[in-house]
């Protein structure tokens, strides 16, 4: 009984260590957080990689539909995105809640509160003290409108809402109205559709289908279409704006909403209510959610002393990582099987750095769904995603950069992907010009990229591209020589220096030798370049390194690089540094450039060309040199306000990107390994899907402490500011010792070369 | 009946009285604002005149540029060619002898009256006579102006009726991407 007494005593103290270490952290998630400023982030509830996204529309102007109070709300539409620039997408099957006559479309309020947490918003109208509660599940989302007493009870349903509407019926980037369709089926059902086209990526027209239950039944109503309202209960889709003015009457104050969404039908949107959310409750809708989110991202356990700050910037920013892409499997409306279906790649230019990998460091089986459903595209639709929303392809920025996350997955080794279909789906992008679909997808300038080994200006975007490409075969070539595909890698590894053929090696500025420059077909180096199409004028502007795009009167679209300068691009070489430190006139030169780089602000914090350049340091021996630039970027940069990012999120790639960086590790996409810089956690453990745990922990670090002094991995010295991905994947610990002052670690074995 | 003809009567010509044709001239500070429309999307562009003697600078002001664009006297009065670059590189951005900025010179201008044509940046930019196209709102006042269409390149550019200065206030169809219509016109 002693020996009993004992061990139950052990079993108490055990499962307390666990309740103790494994914390709650779903409420470290601050939704606003880069909601307003630069990085218009998506602030309504949504499950992982949830398709519903239901959220006030603030006019139909913002990306993500959110704008900060005093702005007005137009209402609460159901399917949005997160951290897009650009033209708007979705923004479907907005709702509004009123009391009044039944006479009017317009039912704008204004915000006096607004309280936002993970999986919840809420607000209450100045006009009407309508309060709004949301929750969602996965392709539900669940409104709880709480109406003064005495007052009757309206509700608006608008298909005929969709954001980034325009007057100009062709213009670029905007959505475009095509039809919609509404018609009240009982008295506690409305059904419905909105077919929209454009957005973003110029895209062809999607359907979004809902259906929507009430918890009490409809008293009065009128429908709408076009400018008219009449009395019949249903308005079929004749291209004309379509809705429903509903009334439920003076009776309790309360009333509650489900709105079931489908990309197929009106009835998959009934049928996806009644499998996910067949109740009435909604604290139990919300509760779902949180266990969801919980059990991602308590998947990182951070040190417990950990700031209050610093939790809700790694967990937001994990948060962030997985609202994009969204799962829409079983809701393809291009073909039928059995794989998994993912959209809003939006795009993989901005994700591969950070996002993706993040996403196989946590969710490595979700990572292994979605490149499956990459790949599904592929089969069908002739090419990989690059910018997909909508269920369309497009639009492509720079690079075909799904072979990034593929040979990612690769050198990771995830399991479950059909490699050899990869390999073709990525040849394909590198050797079938997309036959004037540039825009969509594959390689825009490829024939010239192949004849002449770099895409010449002339083209839009000639120089991200050649750079991107090479980088691409490069992941190619990986890949093959995995596969044993010999030739292929040999053809592929060359081609991966195609980057150098635009290395001008002479060119100065700010002190610095050497830079991606322009070149014509002919060979010939460009200073001054022609802008514009007209036939008798040629203006040119003169092109420097400086230079962000182009000057503000020239196609931004059209230009050499794309949201970047040569400054950016020339250090944006992932697979061969070696090689730039030495065209760059060696360590010191390349040291100094870097210094130039970050010192006189051609550095760009808000956008992803950049993103590892903060690490090039290691590759010259210094990686406590990158320690300090990261460091002072996210100090400067980021914070846990509603302007703490710097940049578009861009589905997530600006918040892993600091999620890393605050853990001390930071991936060089499509390779094997992580770079490793001081952390800004004492201890993290990362739980692994295989079971296995890793951890990462600090000694004596603080503020002047930030030095790494000596490692060990597993209980041996480590030497290397690496670490590849298999020992983190097999679990243990690297414990890292701090200093006040830089030493020798980390300074002689430097990260891998090509 | 017959006192409410000659009301009738009062009224047209009232009207016509009173509905002047504007024209706006360019004074020391007199601000221009244009909204351009270039390459899909939407800027707003401001143009503050600062006119020394007889030359005229412009203050350009628009996202993320600040520029002093400077036209010399005989620019102003000879000059036979728009400048394309527009403040980027330099706080102030002293045009050649030959280059005006958002106008054209007075020289082109007379060519227009009396050739109905004139050249600029070696391209002709001919009279469209036709007169629904003469004129242009600006801030809910209508604007004389002269509709020209170029040779080959078809752009289409309305000069305000101003032999001072032959303010451009409208472009369309630019090959060169970048399509401004002036707005508002404030004198400060």
């Amino acid at each position: 009984m002693k020996i009993y007494s004992k061990n139950i005593l052990l079993g108490i103290s055990f499962l307390f260590t666990i309740a103790v270490n494994a914390q709650i952290v779903h409420q470290y998630v601050d939704p606003m957080i880069g909601s307003e400023g630069v990085g218009r982030v998506f602030i309504g509830p949504s499950c992982p990689y949830g398709m519903v996204k239901p959220s006030p529309d603030c006019t139909s102007s913002p990306n993500s539909g959110w704008l900060p109070m005093p702005k007005e709300v137009t209402g609460f539409s159901q399917v949005h995105v997160s951290g897009t620039g650009g033209g708007p997408k979705y923004g479907n099957i907005q709702i509004m809640p009123f009391s009044g006559a039944l006479d009017k479309m317009d039912q704008t309020s204004f915000r006096t509160e607004e309280n936002v947490k993970l999986g919840y918003y809420e607000t209450v109208f100045k006009e009407n003290n309508i309060k709004t509660e949301i929750t969602t599940g996965e392709k539900v989302s669940f409104y709880r409108f709480t109406y003064p007493k005495n007052k009757s009870r309206e509700l608006k349903i608008d298909p005929g809402f969709f954001l980034g509407e325009e007057k100009i019926p062709e213009a670029r980037e905007a959505q475009q109205f095509v039809g919609s369709q509404i018609e009240i089926v009982s008295e506690t059902e409305v059904r419905g559709y909105s077919r929209i086209r454009g957005g973003w990526n110029n895209g062809r027209a999607y359907t979004v289908y809902f259906w929507a239950v009430f918890d009490q039944p409809i008293a009065k109503y009128v429908t709408y279409k076009d400018g008219k309202f009449y009395n019949e209960k249903a308005q079929f889709d004749s291209g004309k704006k379509t809705a429903a003015l509903l009334s439920f009457g003076n009776g309790k104050e309360e009333l509650k909403v489900k709105i079931g969404i489908s990309f197929l039908s009106e009835l998959k949107a009934k049928n996806n209510i009644e499998v996910e959310v067949p109740h009435w409750n909604f604290d139990e809708v919300l509760k779902t959610l949180e266990n969801k989110w919980e059990n991602l991202l308590s998947r990182i356990q951070l040190s417990k002393d950990t700031s209050e700050d610093y939790k809700k910037m790694f967990y937001t920013g994990l948060y962030h990582t997985m609202i994009m892409p969204v799962n829409r499997t079983g809701e393809n409306p291009l073909w039928t099987n059995d794989e998994p279906y993912y959209d809003d790649f939006y795009t993989i230019w901005d994700t591969f750095r950070t996002s993706s990998p993040l996403i196989t460091l946590i969710d490595s089986k979700r990572k292994v769904e979605i490149i499956n459903a990459m790949l599904n595209i592929y089969k069908r639709e002739g090419y990989l995603p690059e910018g997909r929303s909508g269920n369309d392809n497009g639009r492509t920025q720079g690079g075909s950069n799904a072979e990034v996350v593929i040979a990612d997955a690769f050198v990771k080794n995830l399991k479950g992907i059909d490699y050899e279909l990869a390999l073709q789906a990525m040849l394909k992008d590198a050797e079938v010009p997309p036959g004037g679909n540039e825009e969509r997808e594959g390689r825009g300038g490829l024939i010239d990229y192949l004849k002449l080994g770099y895409v010449p200006y002339g083209t839009d975007r000639a120089g991200n591209r050649t750079v991107d490409y090479a980088y691409n075969d490069y992941n190619i070539a990986i890949v093959a020589r995995g596969l044993g595909k010999t030739d292929l890698y040999e053809r592929y590894i060359k081609q991966a220096d195609s980057w150098q053929n635009l290395w001008r090696g002479d060119y100065e500025n700010n002190g610095a030798k050497g830079f991606i420059m322009p070149k014509d077909k002919d060979g010939k180096w460009l200073d001054d370049v022609v802008f514009g199409e007209s036939k008798i004028q040629k203006p040119t502007f003169k092109y420097t390194p400086v230079i962000i795009e182009s000057p503000w009167y020239v196609c931004h679209w059209c230009v050499f690089f794309y949201e970047g300068n040569s400054w950016e691009y020339s250090l944006s070489i992932p697979h061969d540094v070696p090689e730039l430190v030495k065209k760059s006139g060696g360590e010191k030169a390349f040291e100094s450039r870097l210094n130039t780089f970050f010192d006189s602000e051609l550095y760009n914090v808000a956008n992803e060309p950049s993103f590892l350049t903060p690490c090039l340091y290691h590759w010259i021996g210094k990686p406590y040199l990158s320690s300090d630039r990261i460091r002072a970027i996210i100090k400067r940069s980021f914070n846990t306000s509603r302007e703490g990012l710097p940049g578009n999120d861009d589905s997530g790639a600006m918040s892993s990107w600091l999620a890393f960086h605050m853990m001390g590790l930071y991936p060089n996409a499509g390779q094997p390994y992580y770079l490793i810089n001081t952390p800004f956690i004492k201890e993290t453990v990362v739980k692994l899907e295989n079971g296995k745990s890793f951890k990462i922990t600090t000694k004596k670090m603080s503020d002047k402490n930030r030095y790494i002094k000596s490692a060990l991995l597993n209980g041996k010295p480590y030497d290397k500011a690496w670490i590849i991905h298999d020992d983190i994947n097999n679990g243990g610990e690297l414990i890292l010792e701090m200093d006040s002052k830089p030493s020798a670690w980390g300074t002689v074995i430097l990260p891998p070369k090509k | 009946m017959k006192n409410m003809i000659l009301m009738f009567l009062f009224c047209i010509v009232y009207q016509n009285g009173t509905a002047q044709n504007y024209v706006p001239t360019i004074k020391n500070n007199t601000e221009l604002n244009y909204v351009c429309k270039l390459h899909g999307q939407t800027r707003t562009l401001t143009l503050t005149a600062q006119t020394v003697g007889d030359g005229l600078t412009f203050k350009l002001e628009t996202r993320g540029v600040k520029s002093s664009i400077v036209m010399l006297p005989e620019a102003i009065k000879n000059g036979t060619e728009l400048s394309f670059n527009q403040g980027e590189y330099a706080p102030v951005l002293n045009l050649k002898p030959s280059e005006t900025f958002f106008m054209i010179s007075r020289s082109a201008y007379q060519d227009l009256l009396k050739k109905g044509s004139f050249v600029y940046n070696n391209t002709t930019y001919i009279l469209d006579n036709n007169e629904d196209k003469n004129s242009v709102s600006i801030d809910g006042k209508t604007v004389e102006t002269l509709h020209v269409i170029a040779q080959i390149d078809e752009t289409e550019m309305w000069i305000i009726k101003n032999p001072e200065f032959p303010l451009i206030c409208k472009i369309i169809k630019n090959p060169l991407g970048i399509n401004p219509t002036l707005v508002k016109v404030t004198d400060r």
